[in-house]
């Protein structure tokens, strides 16, 4: 016989029509499934009784073990031991800082373009160490739930981009498990929030992880989550925090003693705990054993909250301008939710309250706020609650463009942008006869491709010949309600059409990610600049290439010798000014060609106009010696 | 005769109603569906409806319209653990068949 | 509902430049609750893509309706007025870009991000008196008027982003 739960009056489903759904926080270190039972969100626990499952994957010839277990092996067996996978997700080779790839593991190149780890039992990608994890995450949901799940939902950081939500995706997948949605973590922790207190009004949503931060504003209202702005930082979390920790233990300890990676390791686990410790006591000693002798020390709460003032002030300021994005002042704010076990510190607590005015939320268990949101939303998206009205209308993180001429970046989307959306612009042929366009699909805050994470790139072949700025190609963006981006190109006049999926080709480092959006705003200045001259170098260009050919083609008939000889010089002046970084003399002389080649130009239309007018083909009339 | 419930079950529905916040007690209702016939239903009462019986079973209150009675009557409601999944289950003396899934069943 | 509506329509609002914003944004919530593709999960590819073109869609309705100077431009395109990319301006106009440019250019030398919002206050009133002079112009009909205004309210965006941008770069961001 089935076991049965009690339901709210009326909300009960008959057999087989109530699906088995969950909602699953795949973390970095951590990774948790919740599920509702009986009208209430709840973790499921595994045999254990352990609801966290450590996002670490063993492999070995006899077998892959997942979570407590495979970390065990992780001091015997470090190579095949996969920790922190989520950081590697979307991500090449070339995407990883050197601290990274000088690491433990063994890093060699996808198929895909995505980075791989040299295992045991060969190459696995992060998307398969993924996978594994929430494979048995999958199979403790249907352990808990009595069956098959029929939906999941999987909680992403909101500043994951395209690449790392197509990765998850792809990981889910490979888990065999049916994506509802990929949700953001702190709309997640939205609602977990709000629908078990019906709040309304202007929700801050303050994330601090081990490894990332992120801030998000939503505005609830009956029953609609309405993401506004998010921002962050997707490098500082709890684990700098540990590292400022370490750094004061080790300036209290003689400086003879040499810090190898053994006791480095160890101060590492004792700078955790003493933090863990200052969350309630208000002072801490802390004991170091090396070569038979024993470091301790005393450390004060004071001490700890100056050395990680800095890292705390930054998250302040993110939240600052998550708001100026939103045009919220923080008074506006009816709640403050914290997110993430680095929330606990007294400090990000205070600063948080300090800011807002108001202390913030934390009634719900902040390591498992984001699963039990998810699982409410996989409830309600699986059909399990039909008169349940919840909507989620969320953003784009990042935005989302083009790269155009000189190595710029044409935004097509702007981030925080409500999605699903869908963009067009038109772009045109840059030469006569140009029969492909090469289409690469950028997503980031900066102006120049360096500087943004390339997506993809794919060509629009078989455009019809036609004359520069004739053809009219236009490309499509268009994201899903998962933000998920799909592009679509296409020759207006003949219909020749290309799309995509994008897929990652390679990408950015977290810590790019971050520093992309930092420099976008902290370098605007520097980017315009570096804008203005790749602007003026293109026009600039562009006079010296049509000019260069109009002379060609026409300068012997319509120009006299000297006018013809006034506008060879003027172009070799262009030029040479073009190849320096003057923006303000480029231009002049741009202006200045431009000008004096204005009577060649309407001398080249009469012409036109009087050869259309004798109905003759331009062919016939040109002089061959030219063409 | 009428419902009883086992000391775990009376545990689960008392923490269910605290957390919930309000009700009186649990309403039991035999629904006609499902591939063997009937099913169970249990919902926290907050207004006893005027037909309703009830029964006091280890400090619970189980209300139940005298139409769903006929088919479990001297029932004994169970709240278990199997592995990881728990749930109520119910020891019937009416049952003469279930449906393979066990989520319905005939008298 | 049908994608050849007009915006307006979507919402069900009388096409009009003085838009009650706390309507619209109910409707904008009231539809995208009927459609959003969260409404068709699990109802196959063809439902779910449906619902993303008509919740594409109303977002786009909603952004370009609750922004003053993007809904300015929308009803003028529905007189089948498009905007210039090479407008002639009045000198007054020019004159005033001029003015307002170089008080920003003031404003950042003074290194004082207060000086900087102070400017934008201004910009913001600035903005307030040209949409009523949009909302008076179009409704009497005179949209070579209001074009003119349009072009005011496209300076007055472009400066204020300026100005954020200045009051970021003082604040440190």
């Amino acid at each position: 016989m089935a076991l049965i739960q009690i339901t709210e009056p009326g909300q009960a489903l008959d057999p087989h029509q109530r699906k088995r759904a969950a909602g699953i926080d795949l973390g970095t270190t951590n990774s948790l499934i919740a599920s509702v039972r009986e009208g209430k969100a709840q973790t499921l626990d595994d045999d254990l009784g352990q609801t966290l499952l450590p996002s670490v994957v063993h492999y070995a010839h006899d077998g892959i073990k997942v979570g407590a277990t495979a970390m065990s092996s992780a001091t015997i067996d470090p190579m095949n031991t996969i920790a922190s996978a989520k950081r590697l997700m979307g991500r090449g080779l070339a995407d990883l800082t050197q601290t990274e790839s000088a690491g433990q593991y063994a890093f060699v190149e996808g198929t895909q373009g995505m980075v791989q780890l040299q295992t045991a039992v060969g190459p696995v990608s992060p998307v398969q160490v993924s996978s594994e994890i929430l494979k048995s995450l999958a199979l403790r949901g249907e352990a808990s739930l009595g069956g098959r799940l029929d939906g999941v939902v999987i909680t992403v950081p909101a500043y994951f981009d395209d690449a790392q939500r197509q990765a998850t995706r792809d990981a889910a997948a490979l888990a065999g498990l049916n994506v509802l949605r990929l949700l953001n973590e702190p709309t997640a922790a939205a609602v977990a929030y709000g629908l078990d207190s019906g709040d309304e009004g202007l929700t801050v949503i303050f994330d601090l992880g081990g490894g990332t931060f992120d801030v998000s504003l939503l505005r609830l209202s009956r029953g609609v989550f309405e993401v506004l702005a998010t921002g962050g930082n997707a490098s500082l979390g709890g684990d700098d925090f540990d590292q400022r920790m370490a750094n004061l233990i080790r300036s209290m300890c003689p400086g003879e003693v040499s810090f190898d990676a053994s006791l480095s390791r160890q101060l590492l686990a004792v700078a955790r705990q003493c933090k863990e410790n200052l969350t309630t006591e208000t002072s801490t000693s802390f004991e170091l054993v090396h070569q038979n002798q024993t470091l301790s020390g005393l450390i004060t709460r004071e001490a700890f909250e100056a050395a990680i003032d800095d890292l705390v002030s930054d998250t302040i300021k993110a939240a600052q301008r998550v708001l100026r994005d939103a045009q919220i002042a923080s008074h506006e704010v009816a709640q403050i939710v914290m997110v993430g076990g680095a929330t606990r510190v007294p400090l990000v607590r205070a600063k948080v309250e300090d800011f807002f005015g108001q202390a913030p939320l934390s009634e719900i268990d902040p390591d498992r706020v984001v699963a039990l949101g998810a699982a409410l939303q996989a409830d309600v998206l699986i059909g399990n609650k039909p008169d349940e009205d919840m909507l989620l209308l969320d953003v784009l993180p990042l935005s989302l463009g083009l790269e155009t001429m000189g190595g710029l970046v044409e935004k097509l989307i702007a981030r925080n942008t409500p999605i699903p959306v869908q963009r067009a612009q038109e772009f045109t042929t840059f030469k006569d006869g140009q029969s492909a366009m090469l289409i690469h699909v950028l997503q980031g805050e900066r102006e120049q491709v360096v500087d943004c994470r390339s997506l993809a790139r794919f060509e629009l072949r078989g455009i019809p010949a036609m004359v520069a700025g004739a053809a009219k190609i236009r490309v499509v963006f268009q994201v899903d309600a998962d933000g998920l981006l799909s592009v679509t190109a296409s020759e207006l006049g003949t219909g020749v059409t290309a799309a995509i999926e994008v897929k990652p080709s390679y990408g950015l480092s977290d810590e790019e990610v971050t520093q992309m959006l930092k420099s976008s705003f902290a370098h605007a200045q520097e980017d315009a600049e570096a804008r203005m001259l790749l602007e003026a170098r293109l026009d600039a260009e562009r006079l010296i290439e049509a000019l260069s050919a109009a002379l060609a083609q026409d300068g012997d008939a319509l120009l006299s010798p000297i006018q013809r000889e006034e506008l060879n010089h003027g172009l070799e002046v262009l030029a040479k000014v073009a190849s320096g970084a003057d923006v303000g003399a480029i231009k002049a002389e741009t202006e200045k060609l431009s000008q004096a080649s204005d009577p060649f130009a309407a001398m080249r239309m009469d012409q036109e106009v009087r050869r259309a007018l004798a109905g003759q083909a331009l062919d016939e009339v040109l002089p061959t010696e030219s063409t | 005769m009428g419902i009883s419930l086992t000391a775990a079950a009376a545990q689960h529905v008392h923490n269910y109603l605290d957390g919930r916040g309000k009700g009186l007690g649990i309403r039991l209702l035999v629904k006609t569906t499902g591939c063997s016939g009937l099913m169970y239903v249990i919902e926290p009462v907050d207004q006893p409806d005027t037909e309703d019986m009830h029964f006091d079973s280890q400090g619970v209150k189980v209300f139940i319209d005298p139409k769903s009675l006929i088919y479990v009557d001297g029932t004994e409601m169970d709240y278990v653990k199997q592995g990881l999944n728990e749930g109520f289950e119910f020891r019937n003396p009416n049952v003469k068949g279930e449906c393979g899934c066990g989520e319905s069943f005939t008298v | 509902m049908n994608f050849n509506q007009n915006f307006f329509e979507i919402f069900q609002l009388t096409p009009s430049f003085d838009l009650n914003l706390d309507v619209l944004g109910e409707r904008y919530q009231t539809l995208q609750r009927r459609v959003h593709p969260d409404r068709f999960v699990g109802q196959g590819a063809q439902a779910e893509r449906l619902a993303t073109q008509w919740a594409t869609q109303i977002n786009e309705a909603y952004r370009t309706l609750s922004d003053g100077l993007s809904r300015a431009i929308y009803l003028l395109s529905m007189d089948s007025i498009e905007l210039e990319e090479n407008p002639t301006l009045s000198g007054a106009f020019l004159m005033e870009q001029i003015d307002l440019r170089e008080d920003l250019e003031a404003a950042e030398l003074s290194g004082e991000a207060s000086v900087v919002l102070k400017f934008m206050n201004r910009l913001k009133n600035h903005m307030a008196e040209a949409e009523i002079c949009f909302q008076k112009a179009h409704t009497d009909g005179a949209f070579e008027e209001a074009l003119q205004v349009v072009y005011r309210m496209q300076f007055l965006k472009k400066l204020m982003l300026s100005a954020r941008a200045a009051e970021d770069k003082l604040l440190g961001y």
